[in-house]
């Protein structure tokens, strides 16, 4: 079953359904962990992948009880690092195939959202012993099944809190509307935008790959990066509609992202919910370190460079197990370092209120948002590339090829991204009340048209591979 | 409510403006009757097999028994409606053939021809034919694997794709045999499920195949602008190359067969042969009469070819129980055409296709 898939909405309409019908005090503890359980079924590849999946909630389980036990730090990052240890082996990550057994266990979905959700609770609860799971709610936090796959990330406080409230949910037909509303719009852009962009993205990729043509290099940079944001913020409206359904109401995960004007506000506007987990889990907790050990006023700007490469390193490891995505969490980590180097260097050079003039300066915008984008679009090429395509790209199109091509790219952005950045509101035609019922109208006949017209073959949805 | 209410109003609304819009600018699609899946001029194997799944919903329509013809191009060709009306006035022949298919291919028409089948005593009286020919049993994993025919996305997504599985992928709940609705629901509402889509039909044929090909195919992604920091060097004008005179008949005719047999990789699998047996049995439960056609072949193409004989030999052992318990009956045709008949290895003249039906009606 796929997210686009009628079985997907058969499963919905009955979960959804067994859910409002059953008693309030059976809804948190019965029939969500069941719709769960029977998503996961759905879902995975094959039992001995959901028996791994099974497994390593068991390990998780095992890990808060420990953390709950013995909340001293010691044993924080004891268990974290064996946590840790066991995901990369589960996963396979190429640079831990040293380790014994590595690649036994089959390839599941969700392992990476389960590790990020699971390792905020084992932080947090040895600050806040109260937030101590039930292994039923361990289970319906980590699998809640409208974030297994790819997110959004909510906090466990968060969903403890909408769990508690599932029991008097009522569903209307506001809601039923809102939730349909979200979901075709989520559709729209799966099924209509991502499917047109991928066949641009993956055409001028084999022409980029067939021999040194700086210019399609350039394009399958960019139209990768518009097919993985409809594609992944398509994904994010359907499943937070679906959440409605439920009593639901997940982080939105992305905040028009092509409006960034720098790489760091870039990471603050797509997918939202992952930077924020970071900045909390990993960046202040670096920087935290870091200032203990160098507390010095002046190494503070270091400090902030020097977290910011190490988050964002962790980052692009985080989206993969080659060395195709060490590579990009390297790239990922210069372009936040450099970011904030460049801020740095501004402030202290122009003043911030002269820095803040300047930034708000349309030119200085377009300029800093096509840099900005054209950095992002080379630093996730790992993300479509494996680390040999990369290589023999580097060797065919030698510095000067490369160079070419993300000065294409700029150029090319330099006069998309003020279309994109300017353009004017969508008029509220022909009346504010039947806007959205005419939008959802639309959406629905042109998908329908659409699937006809190019039908798509295979096709899964891109973020289920991370 | 009220919003989910008006928000289905405007869905139908815009789908049937967008369907007016269609028919406005390139017509209303015409079925052919009797049904036929070639076209005039031939298109292409995707023309070809959307109106194989989308107009064998027109045999619903029939009043009187029919006989019904599935195979392949040769088949297509020879056995064109208009033209064996002309042989035989009163019978009612509808022709399934699809160029390039395979058993695999047929047996996937005729799917769509037995959820549309009339009313049980009209299928009593009519008559299935399948008409084959060797090449026409190549299995699966290297008939859907020639890139010159299956998209690159199938082929890179190791996923076996035959012609009529990618044009069922346009609507796979009503179109795909393999579909829960389409098992369960009655004939007449896949007909009218189909039905809903075939004011598309007459655009598809003038759009890419994904939105970006247009795109894609300009020259400027071929450009390297590192060129023009090179110096220019005069262009000397390429001499034209001589225009080669055709080939004759036979030498082309010969290629082809060539062809045929490359597209075999030297071995004549079991594969397609079960699959005709299992098709047999499926058209046999609906109340069809099958009558298995051994297409015509050159006396040259028998002779020459690696897998004639073979392939005689594997037919006559995977039909025989069923032709000795009259499940089936078999025309050989092999030999019932003149060389001179044939425009390469296995195609009919086009002045020949007249004898090439009184042939079929006579041995029927």
């Amino acid at each position: 079953m796929t997210i686009t898939s009628w079985s997907f909405i058969a499963f919905l309409a009955i979960a959804a359904l067994a859910f409002s019908i059953a008693p309030g005090r059976w809804r948190a503890h019965f029939v969500f962990p069941t719709t769960t359980l029977v998503f996961i079924w759905l879902v995975t590849p094959s039992a001995s992948a959901a028996g791994a999946l099974l497994g390593f909630i068991g390990l998780l389980w095992i890990a808060t009880q420990i953390i709950y036990k013995w909340p001293a730090r010691l044993v924080q990052v004891l268990v974290l690092s064996v946590t840790l240890v066991v995901f990369g082996w589960m996963k396979a990550y190429e640079f831990l195939a040293f380790l014994p057994f590595a690649g036994l266990v089959p390839a599941t979905i969700g392992l990476s959202y389960m590790l990020i959700r699971a390792m905020q609770l084992l932080v947090d609860l040895a600050e806040t012993p109260s937030l101590r799971p039930g292994l039923l709610s361990l289970f319906s936090f980590l699998t809640s099944w409208p974030c297994l796959i790819s997110g959004p990330i909510q906090r466990y406080q968060d969903f403890r809190d909408q769990l508690a409230s599932m029991e008097v949910f009522a569903l209307n037909g506001d809601i039923l509307f809102a939730a349909i509303q979200r979901m075709v719009k989520g559709y729209f852009l799966v099924l209509v935008l991502a499917d047109a962009t991928k066949h641009l993205w993956l055409g001028l990729q084999d022409v980029s790959l067939e021999n040194p043509h700086p210019i399609a290099l350039a394009g399958a940079q960019g139209a990768f990066l518009a097919h993985l944001f409809f594609d992944f913020s398509g994904y994010m409206h359907i499943v937070i509609g679906a959440g409605y359904l439920f009593g639901f109401r997940l982080p939105e995960n992305f905040d028009h992202p092509w409006q960034s004007k720098s790489f760091l506000e870039f990471w603050g506007r797509w997918h939202m919910t992952m930077s924020n987990w970071f900045k909390t889990y990993v960046f202040n907790a670096l920087l935290m370190v870091l200032v203990k050990r160098w507390p010095s006023a002046r190494m503070t700007d270091l400090h902030g460079i020097l977290a910011f490469f190490l988050t964002f390193f962790l980052v692009g490891l985080w989206h993969g197990t080659t060395w195709a995505f060490v590579l990009c969490g390297l790239l990922l980590g210069i372009g936040a370092s450099v970011n904030q180097l460049y801020r740095t260097l501004m402030r202290r050079r122009l003043g911030k209120k002269r820095f803040e003039i300047l930034a708000a300066n349309k030119f200085y915008v377009v300029i800093a948002a096509a840099l900005t984008f054209t950095f992002i679009c080379f630093s996730v090429s790992p993300l479509w590339l494996s680390f040999d395509q990369i290589r023999r790209i580097v060797m065919s199109y030698e510095m000067s090829g490369l160079a070419v091509a993300e000065l294409c790219l700029l150029l090319m952005l330099l006069f998309a991204l003020p279309v994109i950045q300017w353009r004017p509101r969508v008029p509220t035609f022909p009346a504010s009340h039947w806007r959205l019922p005419l939008m959802v109208g639309l959406q629905c006949a042109v998908i329908d048209a659409y699937i006809f017209l190019f039908p798509a073959i295979g096709g899964a949805f891109f973020y289920e591979r991370f | 409510m009220k919003n989910l209410g008006l928000a289905t109003l405007f869905a139908v609304l815009a789908t049937a403006l967008i369907q007016i819009g269609i028919v406005v600018v390139y017509g209303w699609p015409t079925i052919p009757w009797p049904v036929e899946v070639l076209t005039h001029p031939r298109v292409s194997f995707a023309e070809e097999a959307r109106r194989a799944i989308f107009y064998s919903s027109g045999l619903a329509k029939s009043k009187q028994p029919m006989v019904v013809i599935a195979g392949g191009s040769a088949a297509q060709e020879g056995y064109q409606p208009e033209i064996v009306r002309v042989v035989a006035p009163n019978l009612l022949i509808h022709n399934l053939s699809m160029g390039g298919a395979n058993i695999t291919a047929v047996d996937q028409i005729i799917d769509h021809v037995l959820k549309a089948a009339p009313s049980s005593e009209i299928m009593g009286h009519s008559l299935l034919v399948l008409s084959i020919t060797y090449p026409m049993f190549i299995p699966d994993q290297r008939r859907w694997r020639d890139p010159k025919f299956v998209p690159a996305d199938a082929i890179k997504q190791d996923i076996v794709l035959t012609d009529i599985e990618r044009e069922a992928m346009r609507c796979p709940s009503v179109c795909n045999p393999g579909s829960r609705f389409f098992k369960i629901a009655p004939g007449w509402l896949v007909a009218l499920a189909k039905e809903r889509y075939t004011l598309f039909l007459p655009i598809i044929r003038h759009l890419p195949v994904h939105p970006g090909d247009p795109l894609l195919s300009r020259k400027v992604w071929r450009q390297d602008p590192r060129k023009f920091l090179e110096p220019k060097s005069p262009k000397k004008p390429a001499p034209e190359a001589p225009i080669a005179p055709p080939e004759p008949y036979l030498v082309m005719a010969h290629k082809q067969m060539d062809y045929l047999t490359q597209a075999m990789h030297g071995s004549l699998h079991d594969e397609q042969f079960e699959k005709l047996k299992t098709l047999i049995n499926k058209i046999q439960a609906y109340g069809f009469r099958v009558v298995v056609v051994d297409m015509p072949l050159p006396s040259w193409h028998r002779e020459k070819s690696p897998f004639f004989a073979l392939y005689q030999t594997k037919l006559r052992t995977a039909l025989a129980s069923q032709l000795d318990n009259k499940q089936a009956e078999f025309v050989s045709l092999t030999e019932a055409i003149p060389d001179d008949e044939f425009r390469d290895s296995v195609h009919p003249k086009a002045e020949a296709t007249t004898h090439w039906a009184r042939v079929l009606m006579e041995r029927l």
